[in-house]
């Protein structure tokens, strides 16, 4: 856990966070403003909100955030980043507590929130940011490495967690398939009965029970054995292949989307983030953008 | 930050990350999650509530948004599971906010449906049962 890295691969983490971060929030700017018109009888705030025994005034929410964007784009730039490192990461958990707080916790945005703030309170500006703009780029260090397995260590025990849960919850029963299958059948029912878009595909594997037993057993493998990705790069790219490809399939067949997992950022700890990058500062349009 | 306070926070969050999946009274809660989802038993057969819309043409389908304000499908689904639960005085006045949300004439219906999921994803099967808890005129 304790390992120097380079600061443009902490620096890369939060290229990547915030990218995803901003452009989150932006996209979904409706849909946060929508909220705000919710009746009280539904707020059930969770976490760092739970003090808050009513909603607060639209103003103050619609202010709120605004001030998350702006604070997430100097974080995505690295200005100022002492400041608005540990800005943007209350904000961002404030935000994303407050979309939680109408009567159902959704677990998609959970590690967004832990990897930003982590990175937030981290030395994330001393490379690509606007701050180190003229300073020599510095060496090797434990100040920038530690975060980033930190963030790592936090992806996979939230996978572990996910494990645990199906095996807590649902015992040894889980790797029958009847649940998988009943799960599927159940989410996709009621998103038909309540008027939204569901799996066209879902149908299709329901006509095969037999298919969901292999498929429970793949998804504990996955999830028990997420600290496999704290072996070394090649454990890490594997599983973190091997758990994209597992959203994707909720995806297929639940039309369930987990934003962060599917855009990869939320495995970028695990890897070598600073070669994409680097790749992607690299093409030409971007080095002419960066030159005027 | 020396080294030792660097494991020391390390070994603290890993803790704080792990703590709900082993705690007995842990609640679900955000950021630090049990992450229940897609663990509990269905059953085949299960009570769906929501809200259709009736008009001379048949039932027809709401929207997320209709139902529940936004158009997060989980969100209609809570509304409405929890107006059903609470009984008839909360079922009327979810009627009405869902009425007011409709912008085409009919008869809204809050109902629950007993369905086969496996059957209606498979084949589009009617629901067993439905019942209505309350109806409600679009204004």
């Amino acid at each position: 856990m304790i390992r120097s890295a380079p600061a443009r691969r902490l620096a890369a983490l939060r290229l990547l966070t915030g990218t995803f971060a901003v452009v989150y929030l932006v996209v979904r700017l409706p849909y946060f403003l929508d909220l705000t018109g919710l009746p009280d009888t539904r707020w059930d705030p969770p976490g760092v909100l739970t003090p808050l025994g009513s909603p607060p005034a639209v103003g103050l929410t619609q202010l709120v955030l605004v001030l998350t964007v702006a604070a997430g784009i100097a974080y995505l730039l690295g200005w100022r980043y002492r400041l608005t490192g540990p800005a943007f990461a209350l904000l961002l958990l404030a935000v994303l507590s407050y979309r939680n707080a109408w009567g159902h916790l959704f677990h998609s945005e959970n590690l967004l929130a832990l990897h930003v703030l982590i990175v937030g309170f981290a030395p994330a500006a001393a490379a690509w940011s606007l701050d180190a703009r003229g300073r020599p780029e510095p060496p090797d260090d434990v100040r920038f490495g530690w975060p980033v397995r930190l963030a790592a260590l936090v992806t996979v025990l939230t996978y572990v967690v996910t494990g645990v849960a199906k095996l807590r919850y649902a015992g040894l029963d889980w790797l029958e398939g009847d649940t998988l299958l009943h799960q599927i059948a159940f989410d996709n029912a009621r998103k038909k009965v309540l008027g939204d878009t569901y799996s066209p595909l879902a149908g299709a594997f329901a006509g095969h029970p037999w298919l969901f037993r292999p498929m429970g057993l793949v998804t504990l493998v996955i999830e028990l054995g997420a600290p496999i990705a704290l072996l070394g790069r090649r454990w890490a790219a594997w599983w973190s292949a091997a758990a994209w490809v597992f959203h994707v399939a909720i995806l297929a067949l639940m039309w369930i989307s987990f934003p962060y997992p599917l855009s990869f950022v939320a495995f970028a700890p695990l890897l070598r983030s600073e070669r994409f990058v680097e790749a992607v500062l690299a093409r030409r349009p971007v080095r002419r953008l960066m030159a005027t | 930050m020396t080294n030792g306070w660097r494991r020391a926070v390390t070994v603290a969050v890993g803790l704080l990350v792990l703590a709900p999946a082993f705690l007995p009274d842990a609640d679900d809660d955000f950021p630090l999650s049990t992450y229940p989802m897609f663990t509990y038993e269905r059953g085949r057969v299960v009570d769906l509530d929501t809200a259709v819309l009736v008009d001379e043409d048949g039932r027809h389908r709401l929207s997320p948004e209709a139902i529940g304000g936004t158009e997060e499908i989980v969100s209609a689904a809570v509304a409405v599971d929890r107006a059903v639960a609470a009984g008839p005085a909360v079922v009327a006045e979810f009627c009405r906010e869902v009425a007011e949300r409709v912008d085409r004439p009919g008869t809204v219906e809050v109902v629950t449906e007993r369905h086969d999921a496996v059957d209606l994803l498979r084949d589009g099967a009617d629901p067993l049962t439905v019942t209505v808890h309350e109806r409600c005129e679009v204004p």
